[in-house]
């Protein structure tokens, strides 16, 4: 994950930087809110970690300007007590906070979780006579019912092709057009992916055969 | 007896006693005075009339006139007299006989006929300003024992009104609001004092809430990077060293600093009405010693009875703290000098002095843990509670001067 840290406290900042560094995530830190909006609006991040109390600009003013500009993920670093700062600060668009002084674990496991959201989100689905199959974007992996099938990055492309358009015939010549390189250009080259495909997955009816027109997706997709 | 009077005079206050009380002496003597004049001057006119008219008598009236005129103004005029004739015949006393009277003789007809006896009346004087007096006083009792019930009647609607309003206040401290009004001044004094007081307790409330919050706020930091540091080491994450060992035990620091400071702050009550130069003195007597054993001369100049406003003891932590820090900064041979008068409260010493920065930073809590620091963030503190301003002038090798100005 890329993480955007705002923290003045330098040994605060220090500390967790280094803690999430370990976790295996990018982290940018900053100690004031001018620099850190300065890096977010150049680069993309998919979560901002930001203390609340700053010199300076508020800690609210920066999470709004933030919120304005992205739906990042963002967690509040806060010592304020209270229910009504935190309604605030959710009204305001955070997705969570850890209150201080806070354990290190709370940290990492909340930044695991938004990663495994992230992954979801970043994730295609569709299900075909009960079965679920998952296309992970990061991983470009796919799953049947979470169990990881063993296909290659072309076939994977065809897949996700054909589920974008679900009901519709697709052409040979849309699938090379889409989906290979003009090196492996030629009709039955299709045909033996498509082939692999239905032994792989052992699903003979996800993807239909159009006599004489190309091929159907059969799955439903969901969210 | 007493209790009679306790109960007569219960919720009275001292200014009414002692009104009530100048009053009935006032009335009483101005009663007898009064009737003494009044009663002198009737006695003086009648007398001389009398005298007049004993006169007149004696000259120029017949026997049977005269003595039918004495009996009939002896008696008219109740004064008391007495008549007897020289041949005996003739004798006429009053229902009281005079006493101490004037003697004349009665000449009629060239010839003296008998002597008449007239009592000054003087002694009258007593019983006649006694029934005046028992009347008089009389009134005023009653007067008294009318306005006493009448009171003390009113004073219980009012206390049951003032008991209502402080178990409603015992209740709900929040939402007090006295609005009923009271007939007497006191109760109306006494509800303001407690607005007044409430007003007080609330603003002290907030202050140590706010003072409360601000620690667990400040606290927070501190406590974050022990956590953090600790847990980094307990899960291996980091590896021990002297630098996070240094870390730990400032951010430690931060923390004992702080909870000083909320004590500090929240434990002034700067309303003490006290001798400044008392306390002054006294704080340099206790630590004279000290300073002597150093070789440091201590000087002072105090002006005497300098009243403050203040909380004794967190201004003698103030002078502690100034005289510690210039004991610690002052070498042996060089002087210490204090100084009190009605604007200024100086300490003054020929010490190491400090840097610009260290003097800049003087009254931030110390991030390092001698201690002196955390000492003048102190005094700042409880200066601040008094509505005082503090100074510090300070040159490297030259010495330190700390000024308290007393009157904000």
């Amino acid at each position: 994950m890329r993480i955007l840290l705002l923290e003045d406290e330098k040994k605060i900042n220090d500390m967790l930087t280094l803690y999430i560094r370990q976790e295996g995530h990018t982290v940018k830190s900053f100690l004031h809110a001018e620099d850190a909006l300065k890096a977010f609006a150049m680069e993309g991040y998919d979560l901002v970690i930001s203390d609340l109390m700053l010199d300076g600009m508020q800690g609210e003013t920066f999470i709004s300007r933030i919120r304005n500009q992205s739906d990042a993920y963002i967690i509040v670093l806060t010592a304020k007590v209270g229910s009504e700062p935190k309604l605030s600060l959710l009204r305001k668009g955070v997705d969570d906070y850890i209150t201080k002084p806070f354990a290190i674990d709370e940290v990492l496991l909340k930044l695991r979780n938004i990663e495994r959201r992230i992954e979801r989100e970043h994730t295609d689905r569709f299900t075909h006579k009960g079965d679920i199959y998952a296309i992970k974007e990061k991983t470009n992996r796919i799953t049947r019912n979470a169990v990881s099938v063993n296909l290659n990055p072309t076939e994977i492309k065809i897949i996700r092709f054909l589920m974008k358009h679900p009901g519709q015939t697709l052409s040979r010549d849309q699938i090379i057009g889409h989906c290979l390189s003009e090196s492996e250009a030629f009709d039955r080259i299709v045909d033996t992916y498509i082939k692999n495909i239905r032994r792989k997955l052992a699903d003979k009816d996800l993807i239909e055969t159009v006599y004489g027109e190309g091929y159907r997706f059969k799955g439903v997709r969901h969210a | 007896m007493r209790n009679l009077f306790d109960f007569l005079s219960q919720g009275l206050s001292r200014s009414f006693k002692v009104t009530f009380t100048i009053l009935f002496i006032v009335i009483n003597v101005a009663v007898i005075t009064v009737n003494t004049v009044y009663i002198n001057a009737t006695i003086e006119r009648q007398n001389v009339s009398l005298r007049k008219m004993v006169e007149h008598l004696i000259y120029y009236t017949d026997e049977e006139t005269a003595l039918t005129y004495l009996e009939h103004y002896g008696h008219t005029h109740e004064i008391y007299l007495s008549y007897t004739s020289v041949d005996g015949k003739y004798t006429i006393v009053t229902e009281t006989a005079p006493s101490n009277g004037d003697t004349y003789h009665i000449i009629i007809e060239g010839e003296k006929h008998g002597t008449l006896v007239i009592d000054n009346a003087q002694s009258d004087l007593f019983m006649a300003n006694l029934t005046y007096l028992i009347v008089i006083n009389a009134m005023l009792v009653s007067l008294y024992v009318v306005f006493l019930l009448y009171f003390n009647h009113q004073m219980k609607k009012q206390n049951t009104r003032i008991i209502k309003d402080m178990r409603h206040l015992q209740k709900n401290i929040d939402t007090v609001n006295f609005t009923q009004a009271y007939d007497f001044e006191e109760f109306s004094q006494i509800e303001r004092a407690f607005e007044a007081t409430i007003r007080k307790i609330k603003a002290l409330q907030k202050s140590h809430r706010d003072a409360i919050e601000g620690l667990a706020h400040g606290i927070k930091t501190p406590l974050t990077i022990i956590r953090g540091l600790v847990e980094g080491i307990a899960q291996n994450r980091i590896e021990p060293n002297e630098a996070i060992n240094t870390s730990i035990e400032e951010e430690t620091q931060r923390i004992s600093a702080l909870i000083e400071k909320i004590i500090e702050g929240t434990m002034t009550d700067a309303h003490e009405v006290l001798d400044m130069s008392e306390l002054v003195h006294a704080s340099i007597e206790r630590q004279r010693r000290l300073f002597e054993d150093k070789g440091i001369t201590l000087h002072h100049d105090i002006t005497p009875k300098i009243i403050v406003k203040g909380d004794n003891d967190a201004l003698r932590r103030v002078l502690e703290h100034l005289l510690q820090n210039s004991l610690t900064h002052t070498p042996g041979g060089k002087s210490v000098t204090v100084r009190l008068n009605e604007t200024h409260l100086e300490v003054e010493d020929k010490g190491s002095g400090m840097t610009k920065e260290t003097l800049e930073k003087a009254f931030e809590r110390a991030k390092s843990s001698t201690g002196s620091g955390v000492g003048l963030a102190i005094v700042k503190t409880i200066v601040d509670t008094h509505g005082f301003l503090i100074d510090i002038d300070s040159k490297i090798g030259e010495g330190t001067r700390v000024t308290i100005r007393l009157r904000s």
